[in-house]
């Protein structure tokens, strides 16, 4: 029993966990949680939970992604004109999921294969991907079928689809963490030359975590879609940075192979948390940025601090196998 | 410990130079892409390469030098250092300097001294955060640049101002033929900073952080101060850009700066620095500076439409980095 507290408290998402609860009594305090909040919450927060999951998942492998944005950006104009121009619902959300997944292997083959800085690598694509969007959508517009926002927008037995399909995506990320791949995924994180003389096709398993970001990205861009009704080909720019910052709050090291997607989801709902409570504490609307930033660079000192004792016990284990080696 | 020494050995060691051709090697890809960039505009549009125009892009590009120098020093010093709160400050600076001069040129030393505070107060935060804390400079410069921004909107109410002294004004202006200020000042910085970090006791450490963090501890370089010295000047040179910029365009707006970010490492990268510390150079960073600038002139010489032109300028980048940055493969 004690153990397995010490394991839950030595976990690289406990800190944030602690911080989320923090603010969700404080919001709650402050103005209460109707259910249509709720709702509003996950439905608005969505595109960001689902980058984050994917960064999170590139990040552990050792890479970085700032390109996720703007392929929010360019799949939400996709999908928009797909709709528009008659498409069968359910086949515009697969092409759609398909040229996401495209667009990841894109990056995953510059960075994977080619071997080029992910940092630079992605700015490059990120530039791709939003001259694309301007492109096929030059401006925000389109119109999205009723029944497809009332579904994104309703709930199933009192939880809301969106969180739904967020748990089913960290169900996901959770599989392919337990998976040997998802071991290799940790192992490349941790050091790709010890991983490539252990017999891990490096290339392979970066390649392979950019493709799972794009399927998420993908995902996210269908949610933000329904709950915009339409497409913008500007609407993702903060999406990357702040998935990023999301990432780090929630215990996943930028260093790579530590952390894991769930804290990076907690790091998410805190990061949309704080702008709630910040508005809903009535802060004056033009210090409201400059108050959140300070918040989020307490929130990851702290974090950082905390972090300290705490290392993923894969991480451990693979060191341990590596020593006995 | 293996791996330290290889490190060691497989870096080009910044004190020691290399001779004849060799020192100038990493400069080649930027400048064959400049000449090559020249020709293909001036045949798109005739005129292209007309002094008035060419002096045009070079003003631009010493804007992005400048916060390029910014970037250059925290890449070099290693550890795979970036500051993504350049843009930010740069922004910041844009926006202080029509509210603290409003438009008097008396007022211009006082206002220029305020905001490079600032900014150096942004970069000494950013510098401790990475080197006392332990966060990683990508993460805390990254909230940096909110703090930042959100700094400037509660100061400035966000209002676009185009207060400005005439003074500050004329850096975009020809100085003699069709040489502008901001060019001269950017060289004239680039030159100063060069010298420092070729020379000075400073400078050296730099590299040498950069180059082997373990090996320079031991062997008794104060690591923290210079870490935390190169990311407060940073800051400083980053503000300082954010003043250039402004003067060169006249007005102020609160998201000015933001492109100029990632902007800044790439042109760092190009220019033959490398993103884990330790080599690299200003005059690189300069070319690199150019080559962003002249292939968005081009595209913007071709007429086309702004979405066709940032995707090309995106997989002229990506076909940059594939060309002149990819990493030592892992089969030794």
């Amino acid at each position: 029993m004690r153990n397995s507290l010490m394991k839950i408290v030595r976990n690289t998402a406990f800190p944030i966990f602690v911080l989320l609860i923090a603010f969700i009594i404080i919001n709650g305090a402050m103005s209460g949680f109707t259910s249509s909040f709720v709702v509003g919450f996950f439905t608005s927060n969505f595109a960001l939970c689902c980058v984050t999951i994917g960064t999170a998942v590139i990040i552990m492998g050792g890479g970085i992604d700032v390109s996720l944005g703007a392929m929010v950006a360019l799949i939400n104009c996709i999908f928009t004109q797909l709709v528009e121009h008659g498409w069968n619902f359910g086949l515009a959300v697969v092409v759609s999921l398909l040229i996401s997944m495209a667009c990841g292997a894109l990056n995953g083959t510059v960075v994977g294969f080619f071997r080029v800085s992910p940092m630079l690598a992605t700015f490059g694509s990120l530039s791709i991907f939003s001259g694309l969007a301007l492109t096929v959508l030059p401006l925000p517009g389109g119109t999205m079928p009723v029944g497809f926002r009332n579904f994104y927008m309703g709930t199933i037995a009192g939880i809301p689809i969106a969180l739904l399909i967020i748990i089913a995506l960290l169900l996901l990320a959770f599989l392919v963490h337990r998976s040997p791949l998802g071991t290799k995924i940790i192992a490349v994180g941790l050091d790709a030359p010890k991983s490539f003389i252990s017999g891990v096709r490096v290339n392979s398993v970066t390649f392979f975590t950019y493709v799972f970001a794009g399927f998420v990205c993908g995902v996210g861009a269908i949610g933000l879609t329904a709950n915009m009704g339409g497409g913008d080909p500007n609407v993702g720019t903060a999406l990357s940075m702040s998935a990023i910052a999301s990432c780090v709050i929630g215990g996943v090291a930028l260093s790579g192979g530590k952390g894991n997607a769930l804290g990076a989801v907690f790091g998410s709902l805190f990061f949309g948390l704080l702008i709630n409570t910040v508005i809903a504490a009535r802060t004056p609307s033009f210090q409201q940025g400059m108050i959140r930033g300070i918040i989020l660079l307490v929130g990851m000192i702290v974090a950082a601090v905390l972090l300290r004792g705490t290392t993923s016990t894969r991480a451990k284990q693979l060191r341990n196998e590596g020593a006995n080696d | 410990m293996i791996t330290n020494n290889e490190s060691i050995l497989s870096n080009t060691n910044p004190v020691k130079k290399a001779s004849g051709i060799e020192r100038y090697k990493s400069y080649l890809p930027a400048a064959i892409i400049i000449v090559v960039l020249f020709v293909l505009g001036q045949i798109l549009s005739p005129g292209f390469a007309s002094a008035r125009n060419v002096s045009n892009i070079f003003a631009q590009a010493s804007i992005l030098a400048l916060v390029a120098i910014s970037q250059s020093l925290v890449i070099f010093v290693g550890e795979f250092g970036i500051d993504l709160s350049v843009g930010a400050i740069m922004s910041m600076s844009a926006m202080l300097m029509p509210f603290y001069t409003q438009g008097q040129a008396s007022a211009l030393p006082m206002a220029i001294f305020m905001v490079v505070l600032i900014g150096g107060l942004a970069g000494f935060i950013n510098g401790t955060g990475v080197q006392i804390i332990k966060i990683p400079a990508l993460a805390i410069t990254l909230v940096m640049a909110t703090v930042v921004d959100g700094f400037t909107l509660a100061f400035t109410k966000g209002l676009p101002s185009k207060a400005l002294p005439e003074v500050l004004k004329t850096v975009g202006q020809p100085l003699f033929g069709q040489v502008r200020t901001c060019i001269i000042i950017a060289v004239v910085i680039i030159v100063i900073f060069q010298l420092v970090l070729s020379y000075s006791r400073y400078g050296k450490s730099v590299f040498l952080l950069g180059s082997n963090r373990n090996a320079a501890k031991l062997t008794g370089l104060r690591v923290n101060s210079t870490v935390i010295i190169a990311f407060t000047i940073a800051g400083m040179m980053a503000a300082f850009a954010g003043v250039i910029m402004v003067g060169y365009v006249g007005s102020s707006n609160l998201r000015m700066g933001d492109s100029y970010t990632l902007m800044s490492v790439a042109a760092v990268v190009i220019g033959g620095a490398k993103l884990s510390g330790g080599s690299g150079t200003l005059l690189g960073a300069a070319l690199g500076s150019i080559v962003l600038i002249l292939l968005t002139s081009v595209l913007i010489a071709a007429g086309l439409s702004t979405g066709i032109r940032t995707f090309l300028q995106g997989l002229i980048l990506v076909m940059i980095l594939l060309f002149n940055s990819r990493a030592p493969k892992l089969r030794v």
